[in-house]
């Protein structure tokens, strides 16, 4: 076998087990809170026989092992089950709500880039202490701003002065890309403070420790522009930890932003899960966390295959 | 190095005024812009629902705060449920704003003797799909409901051995064991709508996925969790001026309030007792303080080993120490009637509460009772409940009890409360509904009907409460101030205040019509007649 292929075997093994424990663990987690689906569904005065009933009809009192191999195995095949609350395919419901999640995310990530990447650049590089003072307190708010204050805060604006943005007003995005930002961005707005913290701080740090490297002295040396350092040597040699806390931020977001979906009444799967929970529909949220699970798990490959094209010396490293 | 390409001495130069002059413009054209924009406070005035000019057709935009998560009326017998039947069904009975009951699938009933009702459709009432609706579809429905291994909601209000038969194509007769003072306003209920049998039995149609009725509206398209989509029945014998009904499913208080001021729905409605407050400034907004029958009650688990509540002088004590008053203003923002078992809302027939709040007879039988340092824990599963448990913290230590508070998910209190044996509480705060019949919600405390394991068994209170709801006519006031009384004295479901909803709708795009009393939880009860303003 080829040294990639050993390489891509080994990294999909480690995959399906974690996402095999992954499972376990969130089936384990749901039936053991209190309070079973017929309990939240049903009228508090409804009967003994009501809830037995219910609980027949999904097959909840068969034994735990049993039902997890069922549902287990038919995953394998990529049946999620039908959710107990609507009846739908799993599956269906959450790819109905992906797009929404899954814009969020990347419109989120973008912004956590577009903010997180030049102020930490300015924060590594620059002497002026007014400006590295300035690049710190921004970055410590951003890092301990809570996304439901900004979401709140958000909402509060929209509903107060004609802005044009809404709140629960979705369009998708390819028949009414305008309506579809008026909604998408305070969302992601909401859900990149705390990215461009992250990015923020990594930047800097890397940026900062990069800086005062011999190679970037000999740059400045053989008479290089600053635009020419900062592109050539700084922003490569720096993007390998930017890269990797934007993959993990990435793919927390993808888990569905449950505060911006709920605060600003978008359906994504984030509300779905959310809302599956306290209904205890056991399908719905076990399908999600493992399609969220499989979505950070394929982010982490690519991420790694990613490495090896912006830092040649990785490549090599897991060539041999 | 590389920093010094960067930075230039601590001194004036171009790039520094020019820097700062971006900040500052930054800052000032932020302000300008959200001053450019307005606040949608000035947008314009309130008006009367009556002023607009209304059109026919167009969609009407509900924000309704919750998810509709059982589709079948037999055993859906939850709020959030009950609002959609409503729309897409009809019972044999309707109410109107008094909780009057009125005509609904039935033009007409008689009584022939106590214990036999005779009732006649209307004629000419189909089902979405067409079908005219028979005394057979009327039949079949209540054989569902009576079915013990349905379990249905209805069958908790109606006495086992009840019968129900056709008399011909359009008359109906039921056949009750006994006379009852619920009878009627059990069949006006959310859960006793007429279904479809002949679709159900011939397996056409599942009820908990599917809905199909001779209401107003009928289903188009469902999201689950997110929205739903029903348009006109084009069969409805109470045909809706508007096509369409979106109903958007948006949890958010917040987000409802800002939805109902950018207009991206017409109305809405809301369980927290400040939304009047928070709506007061949305502009072309009218508020609307529903009296509903539901209300809000203080548990006590009187049969836990070693429980002081198993004590009746100690449950008596906690009901005396309750300022009802004080929870209505506090509490409930001002919204509410304080309540005994038979619901304020149902007005001079509902008796005052006997225990009313006296803290010098609390002290007293506390003392009597040996229990002067008593402590417990009361346990709720949401914000309006932990607010109402703040008061009753305050009112409970000025009498010397020591109470704790936890905040619970809902299932976890469910679970804690009405699911587990023995129930896992010392006290909780919780809400009933008392529907459209004042007898109705004496069944909570009927411990042959409710199965709640912390329920104090009381021969006499048992036999006081069968009586009030047995009452025939015109000696009805009577059983049930007697049965009230009793359930007051035995002090284990404390009824406290009414719990009442908030409906705002924007006068500018609809005119609706709001009933001052409700106990179905059905806000859009007139939602035929409900119609949107015509273009400007």
């Amino acid at each position: 076998m080829g040294q990639f292929a050993r390489f891509a075997a080994g990294r999909l093994l480690i995959a399906f087990v974690t996402l095999a424990v992954i499972s376990i663990a969130v089936f384990a987690a749901m039936r053991s809170v209190p309070g079973s689906y017929a309990d939240v569904m049903l009228p508090t005065n409804a009967r003994a026989e009501a809830r037995a009933a219910l609980i027949d009809k999904y097959g909840l009192d068969d034994p735990l092992p049993a039902q997890y191999l069922k549902w287990a195995g038919n995953a394998l095949t990529g049946d999620l089950g039908d959710s107990l609350t609507s009846g739908d395919s799993v599956l269906s419901e959450l790819g109905s709500r992906a797009a929404v999640t899954v814009e969020l995310a990347l419109l989120g990530g973008l912004l956590a880039l577009l903010v997180g990447v030049p102020l930490g650049l300015v924060g590594g590089i620059s002497r002026s202490r007014r400006a590295t003072g300035l690049v710190r307190v921004g970055n410590s708010v951003l890092l301990s701003l809570p996304d439901i204050l900004v979401g709140a805060l958000l909402v509060w604006l929209i509903s107060t002065y004609e802005v044009p943005f809404t709140v629960g007003g979705w369009e998708p995005l390819f028949s009414d890309p305008y309506a579809n930002l008026q909604a998408a961005l305070p969302a992601a707005l909401t859900i990149s403070v705390l990215g461009m913290g992250f990015v923020m701080t990594t930047t800097r740090g890397t940026v900062a420790q990069i800086a005062s490297e011999p190679y970037v002295q000999a740059a400045v040396a053989r008479g290089e522009t600053r635009g020419q350092i900062v592109r050539r040597h700084v922003l490569r040699n720096s993007s390998v930890p930017v890269l990797t806390v934007f993959a993990v931020y990435l793919g927390y977001l993808l888990g569905g932003a449950v505060i911006a979906e709920v605060l600003f009444s978008l359906d994504g799967i984030g509300r779905y899960v959310i809302d599956a929970t306290g209904h205890r529909d056991y399908p719905v949220v076990q399908g999600a966390v493992l399609v969220a699970a499989a979505a950070f798990v394929l982010i982490s490959m690519l991420v790694d295959l990613l490495y090896g094209v912006l830092d040649p010396r990785i490549g090599a490293r897991s060539a041999r | 190095m590389l920093q010094d390409l960067f930075d230039t001495p601590a001194r004036v130069s171009r790039r520094s005024v020019l820097r700062g002059m971006l900040v500052g413009s930054a800052a000032i054209g932020g302000s300008s812009v959200l001053a450019a924009c307005g606040k949608r406070d000035e947008a314009g005035t309130a008006t009367g629902a009556s002023t607009i000019a209304t059109r026919r057709g167009g969609t009407i935009v509900w924000g309704k705060p919750a998810e509709a998560t059982l589709l079948d009326p037999t055993t859906g017998g939850v709020g959030s449920s009950m609002e959609l039947f409503q729309i897409v069904y009809d019972p044999l009975i309707a109410v109107d704003g008094e909780l009057r009951l009125i005509p609904g699938l039935a033009e007409r009933w008689e009584q022939p003797s106590d214990t036999e009702y005779l009732f006649t459709l209307r004629d000419g009432v189909r089902f979405s799909n067409g079908r005219a609706l028979t005394s057979d579809d009327v039949v079949a429905t209540f054989e569902r409901y009576f079915d013990p291994r349905m379990a249905s909601s209805l069958a908790s209000f109606i006495a086992p051995g009840t019968r129900v038969a056709r008399v011909d194509a359009r008359t109906v007769r039921f056949t009750l064991p006994a006379p009852s003072s619920t009878f009627l306003s059990a069949l006006a209920s959310a859960f006793a709508v007429i279904l479809p049998m002949a679709e159900v039995r011939a397996g056409r149609i599942d009820l908990s996925k599917q809905m199909l009725g001779t209401g107003p509206f009928m289903v188009e398209s469902h999201k689950a969790g997110s929205s739903w989509m029903l348009v006109r029945n084009p069969h409805a014998w109470q045909p809706p001026i508007a096509d369409r009904l979106s109903i958007k499913i948006m949890p958010d208080d917040n987000a409802r309030i800002a939805a109902l001021r950018d207009g991206s729905i017409d109305l809405t409605y809301f369980d927290v007792p400040d939304a009047e407050r928070l709506l007061a400034d949305v502009p072309n907004t009218e508020v609307k303080v529903q009296d509903r029958t539901d209300f809000y009650a203080l548990v006590l688990n009187a049969t836990g080993k070693g429980s002081p509540f198993t004590d009746q002088r100690v449950r008596q004590a906690i009901s005396y120490a309750i300022d009802r008053d004080q929870i209505r203003e506090i509490a409930l923002a001002g919204t509410g009637q304080p309540t005994g078992a038979i619901s304020a809302a149902f007005g001079d027939i509902a008796p005052r509460p006997t225990l009313a709040h006296d803290p010098e007879k609390a002290r007293a039988l506390l003392r009597q009772a040996g229990r002067t340092n008593l402590s417990f824990e009361i346990v709720y599963p949401g914000e309006a409940f932990g607010r109402i448990a703040q008061v009753l913290q305050q009112n409970l230590e000025a009498v010397g009890v020591k109470v704790t508070l936890g905040s619970l998910e809902e299932g976890v209190w469910v679970d804690r409360v009405y699911t587990q044996r023995p129930p896992k509480f010392d006290a909780t705060v919780s809400w009933y509904a008392a529907y459209v019949g004042p007898a109705q919600a004496l069944n909570l405390w009927n411990v042959d009907i409710s199965p709640f394991a912390f329920q104090v068994r009381d021969p006499r209170t048992q036999e006081l409460i069968v009586r009030a709801q047995q009452a025939p006519e015109g000696q009805e006031a009577e059983a049930l101030k007697e049965a009230s009384a009793a359930i007051d004295v035995q002090a284990s479901t404390i009824p406290l205040v009414t719990k009442n909803a908030t409906i705002a709708w924007r006068t500018d795009l609809i005119r609706v019509e709001i009933d001052d009393k409700d106990g179905n939880i059905h806000p859009l009860r007139h939602s035929p007649e409900y119609a949107l303003a015509k273009a400007a």
